[in-house]
């Protein structure tokens, strides 16, 4: 044996030993869990920001209702209502967290799957869950009673509606309905129709961001890639700062290779 | 062309009949790890739980191997992903999430670094040989265990970001890039360190007479 084979076996030998598995991981899960229940966020920088953020949102109100701001500061105010969302005490954190899920999703500690393409089950946006109003999210009326696109069109929002995107529990089930129509019932029709709505009702919800997002996916699933283009433009463009703007580009790339052919 | 575009947004065995239906399963996992991201930012509850279970054998695995010491892996482990919630702020999304926990097990493993080649040293002094790394496979033999542990004692002869080189690329071979990644230095620093352990290991190897 050449001493080139015995430091390659070595090696090998160590990938094999120490390759991960462990008798129970569901013991290292727990003490994980546990130990990070005892860790509270610091915010003392939101103290400072917090104002400044607030201040920045009541002054570019108006721009944002009229429509006539620049994508980046919409991005920018989606972003920044999401924060204050964050900071608002209601959302779960490590330390507080009842898990509300979707009755026909997966519970969200279940079986873990691999391979699964598609994001956890929807357990109600990060505002309200937790609260007394969080199953909501399951009282959710049946496919057959939800609103069509064209009914949820017509209840647009008015413009005195709160800017600051407090998530209600009307958008947080709008939410929902999308989520699982895309992730989990993988049903792209019903999906878009459900982003739709959202959209119609919530033109300036927390989640308008992803629900455009998932919107695009949904058109270049049912192959309607003109469409899909169109959608995922703005974001491959940076309109939304980062947002999902690698991704973006790299659907755009495949959705112009698959056009070529 | 086509299928080199259908494999790059991925194309489900139920869809292929149908061109127009493929299931974007690549964008939809990068999109998955995206949400995850977002939601371990926000402090979401179970966001952690989901991240553990999706990466803790690579996690683990990492540990194991960088320190040579299984119950000082398992509390490099949770370290890790305790602190994961505070570090993902730094989190850019220029490398997978795997990646990054690397990142943070790799900054964490120093402490841990030290307490494992103290007590091997201990055990040396003492004349007796280490606690073997466990057996996880039934036909793992014993002469790979003694190479696996001669390896280790290799190991702690080098310094520690010499080390952490010959683990991420030889024993875990991953590529330059991805562990100058990992690291946070530039590939051809990795590539140095790599060329200086592997002459020192070779070293060590002759000297215990495993040729």
């Amino acid at each position: 044996m050449s001493r080139d084979d015995a430091f390659a076996r070595a090696m090998s030998a160590l990938r094999a030993t120490a390759d991960g598995s462990v008798a129970d991981p569901e013991v290292s899960r727990r003490r994980i869990l546990m130990r990070a229940q005892g860790s509270r966020p610091k915010r003392r920088i939101a103290v400072v920001l917090l104002p400044i953020a607030a201040t920045f949102l009541v002054s570019t109100a108006w721009g944002s209702g009229s429509g006539h701001l620049p994508h980046w500061v919409q991005g920018l105010r989606a972003s920044l209502s999401v924060w204050i969302d964050g900071l608002s005490g209601k959302p779960p954190t490590m330390t507080e967290a009842p898990v509300v899920a979707l009755p026909s999703a997966a519970p969200a500690t279940g079986p873990k799957e691999v391979d699964s393409p598609e994001p956890p089950p929807f357990a109600a946006p990060a505002s309200d869950m937790g609260t007394t109003d969080a199953p909501a999210v399951a009282k959710r009326p049946p496919l057959h009673a939800r609103p069509s696109v064209r009914e949820a069109a017509t209840k647009r929002a008015t413009p005195d509606e709160p800017l600051t995107n407090e998530i209600s529990g009307p958008e947080r089930s709008a939410y929902g309905e999308a989520h699982a129509a895309q992730f989990v019932q993988h049903d792209p029709a019903a999906a878009l129709r459900a982003w739709d709505v959202y959209l119609s009702n919530f033109p300036r919800g927390t989640f308008v961001l992803e629900a455009r997002f998932n919107r695009a996916i949904s058109l270049a699933r049912l192959g309607r890639r003109q469409e899909a283009r169109s959608a995922l433009e703005p974001f491959a463009s940076g309109s939304f700062g980062g947002y999902r703007q690698a991704e973006a580009r790299t659907l755009l790339e495949a959705l112009t290779e698959l056009q070529a052919h | 062309m086509a299928f080199r575009a259908q494999w790059r947004i991925g194309l489900s065995a139920v869809d292929t009949a149908d061109p127009d239906r493929w299931q974007l399963v690549e964008i939809a996992s990068r999109s998955a790890e995206s949400d995850l991201v977002a939601r371990l930012r926000r402090g979401e509850a179970d966001a952690l739980g989901q991240a553990y279970d999706a990466h803790h054998a690579h996690v683990r695995a990492f540990a194991q191997r960088f320190l040579g010491d299984p119950s000082l892996a398992e509390d490099l482990l949770q370290d890790t992903f305790i602190a994961l919630p505070k570090a993902i702020k730094r989190f850019r999304g220029d490398a997978s999430l795997r990646t990054f926990l690397i990142s943070v097990a790799l900054n964490h493993a120093q402490h841990y670094l030290r307490s494992a080649m103290r007590r091997r040293g201990a055990y040396h002094r003492l004349g007796s040989e280490p606690p073997p790394t466990p057996v996880t496979t039934p036909d793992l033999d014993a002469e790979r265990g003694q190479l696996a542990a001669a390896m280790t004692r290799a190991l702690d002869a080098l310094p520690a970001e010499q080390r952490a080189a010959v683990v991420l690329c030889e024993v875990e071979e991953r590529t330059s890039a991805e562990a100058a990644a990992i690291v946070g230095v530039a590939e051809g620093t990795i590539r140095a360190r790599l060329f200086h352990a592997k002459r020192k290991l070779r070293e060590a190897f002759a000297k215990e007479g495993l040729q």
